[in-house]
């Protein structure tokens, strides 16, 4: 058996011989998290790998069901940015050579669910998923330019999509608990896929964690 | 005349919400079943009009709008709801503008003194806009998100009055050939998702002076009628 399965057996192990958690419902909770983010699908080829951060306030309505609100935001910098090109400058007689600076932001705010699956413990793994609107900001500009240039400009979208994920939560102490999250977001633009695949640390406040 | 307008509109909201707040006496003996009403399981509905307006230097004179929601509390002072709303956000000449958000939102509710509702939330949605008889009418739904904030009072048993303030953030239309944004021919986000996917070169999709902002703020200041139970 591969070494990556085996530390997943053991972790599921551990997990199952843990003692049962007497977790009560009706909990709020708010939720940071920080990670990073990979593009995934078409999005990939036009961005790079980046940070992500987010704030949750989610609420749990029984023991393994709770729901809430998220805000996030992913920032990157495009597959071109650092390139030395010459361009046609229409507003400039002379082409000038420019260093592009090339950025993506995405951030999102949405409505989601997490199931809570093989509570034990201190530990609490859920699957989850959410929906919201999703804004696309893309931007150009120049770091450095032979000539004078008039390249420079903004782009953004709003747009609808859903994600899926899992994670994992390990109460600290009180209301506060530390985990990881990793979730895979579906963007509904027109002509590609637009997919991202988030980690994240979570850092969690509430009265007992849920 | 549009600060004519708006100046009107709040002289108006404020004389309301002025009166409202003379009429706790009507309420005064209900304080308490008035303090329930933001428990968990209280349902709310509302019914709302008044003020709503695109920004933009050249956007037309804000309008009217109307509409109603349904709210449930899923925990103290903590409310759920959905609202329909349709907003006619301004006309030049015979061309129109409208919008009508069917949006989900989450509220934070509080209490001040005796008989003062505040709230404050977020919430997003799908807008649908349509501009007519402008020579190139279009219609379409688009994403957006918001806050909102207000006050309520209560001006009889289960009835509050109060104003609610939305600032909606959706994207821009395109111009046309009566309302002015951005040029519609551009390389779009959905283009350039496409055309970036390429080696770098002159020919690659490059934005020259195109600061312009690409989103735009819905305003919407709204008397509102709510009966709870």
């Amino acid at each position: 058996m591969p070494k990556r399965w085996m530390m997943v057996a053991g972790a599921l192990l551990l997990l199952c011989m843990a003692p049962q958690a007497v977790m009560a419902d009706a909990e709020s909770m708010l939720t940071l998290t920080m990670g990073s983010h990979t593009p995934r699908g078409a999005f990939s080829g036009v961005a790079e790998s980046g940070s992500m951060a987010g704030l949750s306030a989610g609420y749990r309505v029984t023991r393994w069901f709770a729901t809430g609100v998220d805000f996030n935001y992913f920032g990157s910098s495009g597959t071109h940015n650092g390139d030395v090109i010459t361009i046609d400058d229409p507003g400039t007689e002379k082409p000038p050579t420019v260093t592009l600076v090339e950025k993506w932001a995405v951030t999102n705010l949405g409505l989601h669910a997490k199931v809570f699956v093989l509570e034990r413990g201190r530990f609490a793994p859920y699957l989850r998923a959410g929906a919201g609107t999703y804004s696309i900001r893309y931007s150009q500009d120049v770091s450095a330019a032979s000539s004078g240039t008039t390249l420079a400009g903004v782009e953004a979208a709003s747009k609808a999509g859903i994600n899926v994920g899992a994670g994992l939560r390990c109460r600290v102490f009180g209301g506060t608990s530390l985990g990881f999250e990793t979730l895979y977001h579906q963007i509904f633009a027109r002509k590609v896929r637009v997919n991202l695949l988030t980690t994240g640390v979570t850092v969690g406040f509430g009265p007992t964690g849920n | 005349m549009n600060g004519y307008r708006m100046t009107c509109a709040a002289a108006l909201m404020t004389a309301a919400l002025a009166g409202a707040a003379a009429v706790p006496v009507f309420a005064a003996g209900s304080s308490d079943a008035a303090g329930d009403i933001l428990k968990r399981g209280s349902q709310w509905m509302s019914a709302r009009a008044g003020y709503a307006k695109a920004s933009g230097g050249e956007a037309p004179s804000g309008l009217v709008g109307g509409g109603f929601g349904y709210r449930r509390f899923v925990l103290d002072k903590w409310s759920v709801g959905g609202f329909v709303q349709y907003e006619l956000l301004g006309r030049f000449g015979d061309a129109a503008e409208i919008a009508a958000p069917l949006t989900l939102e989450v509220v934070r509710h509080g209490r001040w003194g005796a008989a003062v509702y505040p709230y404050t939330g977020i919430g997003a949605g799908v807008f649908y806009y349509k501009r007519y008889r402008s020579g190139a009418d279009e219609s379409g739904f688009s994403p957006g998100r918001y806050l909102v904030c207000g006050m309520q009072v209560p001006v009889r048993k289960q009835g509050l009055l109060g104003l609610d303030v939305r600032m909606a953030r959706v994207d821009r239309l395109d111009e046309g050939p009566v309302f002015s944004g951005p040029n519609g021919d551009r390389s779009k986000i959905d283009d350039l998702l496409v055309d970036l996917n390429c080696p770098t070169s002159p020919d690659m999709p490059l934005l020259f002076s195109a600061m312009e902002s690409k989103s735009r703020t819905l305003w919407s200041v709204k008397l509102d009628y709510t009966i709870t139970y």
